[in-house]
């Protein structure tokens, strides 16, 4: 039996904690509202600088206090910049927690971001990107994103361009995470072992006085662009990775979208794994990816296949979209897929760490915690006519964007001009 | 506590060593069968196999076809995977507490695949596309080189994938073959760990194995000592160099081992390590750390380190400093603390995952051929002083002439 604890402080900052009894880790996160969403183009990176820098001296402890301080109370961190939010995050002996936060809140109050640090991290940022490029599936699983959702934020490249990088300035990360990081656009979350009591009157005498911003800008659902995009470079496979539309984080048909995309490509059983990998042998890795975020969701299909396949590769993949798109899925695949979403996330909340993630995001997204038995629920509760009625809502197959990347040009791939949409016959 | 956890070990008449390790407060558990064959025991013209055998028993076995492993693991709601390597190829599951004899019948299921001829055809393309993959992938591909490179053309320089040549032309009866010798009881560990009853664990390990054949042939021929030199793959296309730097280190279950572990640490964990300060945080390299790679009778402490071009000369000579520094000079006992720190902290957090603690009773195992309880690795960790480090150093140092890889646009560095 876990217990739940939710507060407001005075400061603005929410708390959510889950205690779980027998562990003796704490795992905890920070979540911020900045993301890349906000940036414009000519500051594209501006986000992940910042957050990347943040660890690298306040204005009473170095980067060498910082880093010595956290290592000798064994914490184990890492921060994130994302589209919507940035993440500070770590895990400890739940003993340590309270020194902790003290530092992790002196981060994230008075970060100083001293310029010979901001080089150094500009620095590993450009690196980043040049790295990024060595790894085709991870890219174009993110380019893919970016221009599904070109011309509004959720498409923007977290990472920015060498150049947008190479022109960010000390002014604009103090003023980007002046503007962002206060404690009325954070969450934090603890799970595992700790002292609600404690952390709470500990973390009410960290943040008081921190003068809090104003309430950021609703950004409106993004639109998408169903388009076909082939980006020829030289690789040993060809990358692939089709999008489709799904639905935000929280939404009704939020089970629906997420079982979907297991049938479609969630694991070995999964029709993309039988049709694309078993019986055809056209990859070593094929797979699906639902995510839900604020205002938007989306499904990406992941293939990398050698350049002589690929062509196949797409036209299985397509026709198993269109044959999803068609006649939903079968009562057996759907059981099948809630067993295993079901077992995952039981199996997945007896680690501290993700528990923290989980309800930090039902928080962040929905204002709401969640017992496993309650979203166990809820994902019983999906059926084939309830799939059936979400695939006619979002039409996946109907709003296909696809990014190729390697070798092959679209005439090769037997790609058809522009996107899938203009080709296909009226629904 | 997660932490009060017990341990089991039971070795059964054919052969097969069960160990377990009980994890109070958990619903779930992992089931793991480890067979003591990889790439060191290939044969020339069989690179591959092990890792392609793998595959094969996915695809067919006495009672199931490829639909069935799949549809099965998925209506039990497990969390499953096989990997091989030099030293192992294991085939392992994690389900809720009481799907466990139905993980446990089908993994054992897999052991013993019936090798088709249109399957393994079929399979063949799978395993191409993997190493088409591969070659996309150079953190991975430098690394087997820096490997091919301390062994060349012996056991343990192998390659785990093949190649298109070697797969391309294997047979199916030399896998068969190579199934018969390899995957004996006696040759094979299972690993549970989480929430199980040993004894009915015990029974039914018993009860699936009590047909399986024997371990033909011996173990693996010495690895003998690493070797020295270097080797640059370049290619125009990579954007980052990715660069290997390692020495001899320790085998498994050696002494220092616990020496060992404090001292890459202190060298380059991700966080206030010697290689962290001087290589990440001046902006040298993006990607900057070691490891320690022990097999049963060698092992490699490593560097590794991914940035441009332009600075790859720089970042390989700021290393051998730092290699230089730790073995000459002090080491402060402030550093082996927090090092220390890490280490006990990861330990216990570890012990509160039915996965880690799976795979880490079978290190144990292989290592010491006993279950090390939590108490007595935190012991280890906490004996360590700055004279083992220095005691490690002198077996084992980190200036000596070791082997240096790099994959990236670079012709030389």
């Amino acid at each position: 039996m876990t217990d739940f604890f939710h507060k407001t402080l005075s400061s603005g900052l929410q708390l959510v904690g889950e205690e779980m009894p027998g562990v003796q880790s704490a795992a905890f996160a920070f979540y911020v509202r900045a993301g890349a969403r906000e940036e414009s183009w000519d500051v594209a990176g501006l986000g992940h600088l910042t957050e990347a820098t943040m660890f690298r001296g306040t204005e009473s402890r170095s980067s060498r206090d910082l880093t010595n301080a956290l290592d000798a109370l064994g914490v184990g961190r890492g921060s994130s910049a994302g589209i919507e939010q940035t993440l500070f995050s770590g895990i400890l002996l739940g003993d340590n927690l309270l020194e902790a936060l003290d530092i992790f809140v002196d981060v994230l109050r008075n970060a100083a971001f001293p310029e010979e640090e901001l080089e150094a991290v500009r620095e590993l940022q450009l690196q980043e990107i040049r790295q990024r490029q060595d790894h085709p599936d991870r890219l174009v699983m993110d380019r893919a994103r970016q221009f599904f959702y070109a011309g509004h934020g959720a498409g923007n490249d977290i990472l920015g361009s060498p150049e947008s990088v190479a022109g960010l300035t000390r002014d604009q990360v103090r003023t980007w995470k002046w503007d962002r990081y206060a404690p009325n656009t954070m969450l934090f979350s603890v799970a595992g072992r700790f002292q609600w009591d404690q952390v709470a009157e500990r973390l009410d005498g960290l943040t008081s006085g921190w003068t809090t911003v104003n309430e950021p800008l609703d950004i409106p659902e993004p639109p998408i662009n169903p388009a076909i995009t082939v980006h020829q470079t030289e690789a040993a496979q060809e990358n692939l990775c089709f999008v489709y539309p799904a639905v935000p984080y929280g939404d009704r048909d939020y089970y629906e979208a997420a079982l979907t995309s297991m049938v479609l490509g969630g694991g070995m059983h999964s029709r993309l794994a039988s049709e694309v990998r078993e019986k055809r042998g056209l990859v070593y890795s094929v797979g699906s990816r639902f995510d839900g975020m604020e205002k938007s969701g989306l499904t990406r299909i992941y293939a990398g296949t050698r350049p002589d396949r690929a062509r196949e590769t797409v036209e299985v993949i397509h026709a198993e979209l269109e044959r999803l798109q068609a006649s939903a899925v079968a009562e057996d695949e759907l059981s099948r897929a809630k067993t295993k979403l079901k077992s995952r996330l039981v199996m997945s909340s007896e680690s501290s760490g993700s528990r923290a993630m989980t309800i930090g995001r039902d928080w962040w997204y929905m204002r709401r915690y969640r017992t496993l038995r309650e979203v166990s629920a809820a994902i019983d509760a999906v059926d084939v006519s309830g799939i059936r009625s979400y695939l006619d809502r979002t039409a996946p197959y109907r709003n296909l964007a696809l990014l190729a990347l390697g070798p092959l040009s679209a005439a090769d791939l037997g790609l058809p001009e522009g996107s899938f949409q203009t080709s296909a016959a009226p629904a | 506590m997660r932490s009060e956890s017990c341990l089991f070990e039971h070795q059964l008449t054919n052969g097969l060593q069960v160990i377990g390790q009980q994890i109070p407060g958990v619903e779930s558990a992992s089931a793991m069968f480890w067979v003591k064959t990889g790439a060191r025991n290939e044969d020339p013209g069989l690179e591959g196999v092990s890792h392609f055998l793998e595959h094969m028993a996915f695809k067919r076995t006495r009672t199931r076809t490829y639909e069935d492993v799949n549809r099965e693991f998925e209506e039990m709601g497990a969390e499953n995977n096989a990997f091989t390597w030099l030293e192992m190829t294991a085939y392992h599951a994690r389900v809720l507490g009481d799907r466990l004899p139905d993980a446990i019948e089908l993994l054992a299921d897999l052991t013993h695949p019936v090798i088709d001829q249109a399957d393994f055809d079929q399979e063949r393309k799978v395993i191409l596309e993997e190493i088409a993959r591969h070659r996309d992938q150079p953190y991975s591909l430098v690394i087997d080189e820096f490997l091919q490179t301390c062994f060349p053309g012996r056991p343990l320089g192998h390659s785990t994938l093949g190649s298109s040549e070697s797969i391309g032309a294997m047979k199916v009866d030399d896998m068969k073959a190579y199934w018969r010798r390899r995957y004996g009881a006696d040759n094979m560990i299972f690993s549970v760990a989480g929430n199980f009853d040993w004894d009915r664990v015990v029974e039914q390990v018993q009860g699936v194995t009590a047909d399986w054949h024997q371990l033909d042939g011996d173990g693996w021929e010495p690895a003998g000592l690493p070797s020295t030199g270097r080797h640059i793959l370049a290619e125009d296309r990579w954007n980052q160099e990715h660069i290997v730097l390692g020495v001899p280190s320790i085998q498994q279950g050696d002494r220092h081992e616990y020496a060992a572990a404090i001292l890459s640490t202190i060298l380059g964990d991700d966080t206030g390590s010697r290689l962290f300060w001087s290589i990440n945080q001046t902006g040298l390299a993006d990607q900057i750390g070691s490891g320690l790679l022990s097999f049963s009778d060698a092992g490699l402490l490593f560097v590794i380190a991914v940035t441009t071009p332009d600075k790859a000369r720089r970042t390989l000579g700021v290393i051998r400093d730092e290699l230089r520094a730790l073995e000459q000079g002090d080491i402060a006992s402030d550093e082996l603390e927090r090092a220390r720190t890490k280490l006990l902290t990861s330990n216990v957090i570890e012990a509160e995952s039915t996965q880690a603690r799976m795979m880490g009773i079978v290190d144990s195992w292989l290592s010491k051929g006993r279950l090390e309880t939590l108490d007595e690795v935190r012991a280890g960790l906490e004996a360590v002083t700055v004279r083992d480090l220095q005691d490690y150093l002198e077996r084992f140092p980190l200036t000596a002439d070791g082997v240096l890889t790099a994959v990236g646009p670079l012709d030389s560095l």
